[in-house]
């Protein structure tokens, strides 16, 4: 399903069209401090990739390079067929992102956050929005103010946020946190529904179990290299 | 969306939610009132110094208060990583930041109003016929101040701690021109000369409007080419 090449320089290989994320020697460094370490990366579509590391490893730098947060200090790559780095209008209109900042503006409602999201993305789709809330449980209470929420439920309000624009790409950063085990098994359900339509997710978590439980492939972070890979084709082409 | 719609649902959306957290008018406008008050109680009774130095005061409170105005309205945007979310969608963030500098324009227009109330009142200022001459050099001096203050305010806000005195330190030397042209078109806006001429002939108001108008042209052109640089990362 997946290839991932760590610390050394490899031609793209394959298809193309099927490669959702293709990183090639990416580093970040923040002053002196490098925080990521020559990473080369290939997903095909319909992966869930899990990334795996402890607090600082870098898997979060990684996920904002790749959802064009920040730009690689070196390094290229492609991200659903477009170069990535800040700016790239392509990838964030396909891309949908969980961290944990919310973006939700607490004086506005769920349902008016939703709008100004939709109307961010050029998104109206009232019914979508519905079935979000629907499915998240939110439904009830779209029209409090954020403000009123509880840690959960804004972490719920958050991954209808992300899926607001049917994106290609779902770049989860630590999703389970604060969510109760309902969430947590709602969120997998997602996750699994998503792939299983040829849509990709990137899930950084530092709970191994969850990985191994949802995604197809996965990596290890340390200290910004990546030092183990599972379930992947490793060197060869898929 | 076009760079048009985008524009005006961003605003649209800005004058929402200081609708519902009331903190950006009401701030200027009691900080600004509570400078007057001052200012009016250090020359009561001396109706010449009132009519000399009241417009210099007028402006003073203007543009202090302005620097409360435009730290909140950019803070707004930091808390809860909204701004990261309003990067992470596939705008032109050159239009999200004129969009920000037409909000904190209205927001300081209204706080420029209340003000001129407070001022006719402290000051015995009942020059109706200035009126409208006074609303359009406040319309174009608040139109550059909030468009290089949201400049600043978006580099300084990012800043941990001491954000707004940067910000101050930096936006007044950057609006010492425009500060000194609009005490220079006192006899139009206020009938009378402030500083006694030391700062030259009175301007009239027209090329006092052309010239602000070209300076606000220049930090909005600027503000909207370097914002999404200073945005990203």
């Amino acid at each position: 399903m997946a290839e991932v090449h760590s610390n050394r320089s490899q031609a793209p290989g394959g298809n193309g069209e099927t490669r959702a994320i293709y990183l090639q020697g990416i580093s970040k460094s923040f002053g002196f401090r490098k925080v990521l370490s020559d990473v080369s990366l290939e997903i095909r579509h319909g992966t869930c990739l899990a990334v795996y590391g402890h607090n600082g490893a870098g898997k979060s730098t990684l996920a904002r390079i790749i959802s064009t947060q920040w730009a690689p200090s070196s390094g290229s790559g492609e991200v659903l067929g477009h170069s990535i780095g800040p700016g790239n209008k392509e990838i964030r209109a396909a891309s949908g992102w969980v961290g944990d900042q919310s973006f939700l503006r607490t004086e506005l409602s769920l349902e008016e956050n939703l709008l100004f999201f939709g109307s961010l993305y050029g998104v109206v789709d009232a019914e979508h929005s519905r079935s979000l809330l629907e499915k998240f449980g939110l439904y009830t209470r779209r029209r409090d103010p954020i403000s009123t929420y509880s840690q959960g439920m804004i972490k719920r309000a958050n991954l209808i946020r992300s899926l607001l624009h049917h994106p290609e790409l779902w770049v989860l950063d630590e999703p389970f946190g604060g969510l109760d085990q309902e969430g947590q098994a709602l969120l997998k359900g997602c996750i699994r529904d998503y792939t299983s339509r040829g849509r990709t997710v990137l899930l950084v978590t530092h709970h191994r179990e969850i990985g191994e439980e949802l995604a197809s492939a996965s990596v290890e972070i340390q200290q910004g290299f990546i030092v183990d890979k599972v379930g992947l084709d490793e060197g060869g082409e898929a | 969306m076009s760079g048009f719609s985008l524009f005006f649902t961003l605003v649209r959306w800005d004058f929402l939610r200081e609708m519902r957290r009331k903190e950006i008018v009401l701030n200027m406008s009691l900080f600004a009132a509570l400078m007057l008050t001052i200012a009016q109680l250090g020359t009561s009774g001396d109706s010449v110094a009132m009519k000399n130095v009241g417009p210099v005061f007028f402006w003073m409170a203007i543009v202090f208060t302005g620097t409360v105005g435009l730290g909140q309205s950019f803070a707004a945007e930091r808390e809860g990583g909204r701004l990261t979310g309003v990067q992470l969608a596939p705008i032109d963030l050159g239009v999200f930041y004129l969009a920000k500098v037409a909000a904190t324009w209205v927001y300081m227009i209204l706080m420029s109003i209340a003000l001129l109330g407070i001022y006719m009142l402290f000051f015995n200022f009942m020059r109706w016929d200035l009126i409208p001459s006074l609303l359009c050099a406040i319309g174009v001096f608040t139109l550059g101040y909030s468009g290089a203050g949201i400049i600043l305010s978006s580099m300084t806000t990012a800043l941990r701690g001491g954000g707004e005195i940067v910000l101050r330190i930096l936006i007044l030397p950057l609006m010492v021109p425009v500060v000194l042209l609009t005490l220079m078109v006192s006899q139009a806006t206020f009938g009378t000369q402030v500083a006694g001429g030391i700062l030259g002939p009175p301007l009239e108001l027209w090329k006092y409007t052309l010239t602000v108008l070209s300076l606000d042209a220049i930090y909005l052109t600027t503000g909207y080419l370097v914002f999404p640089k200073i945005i990203e990362e």
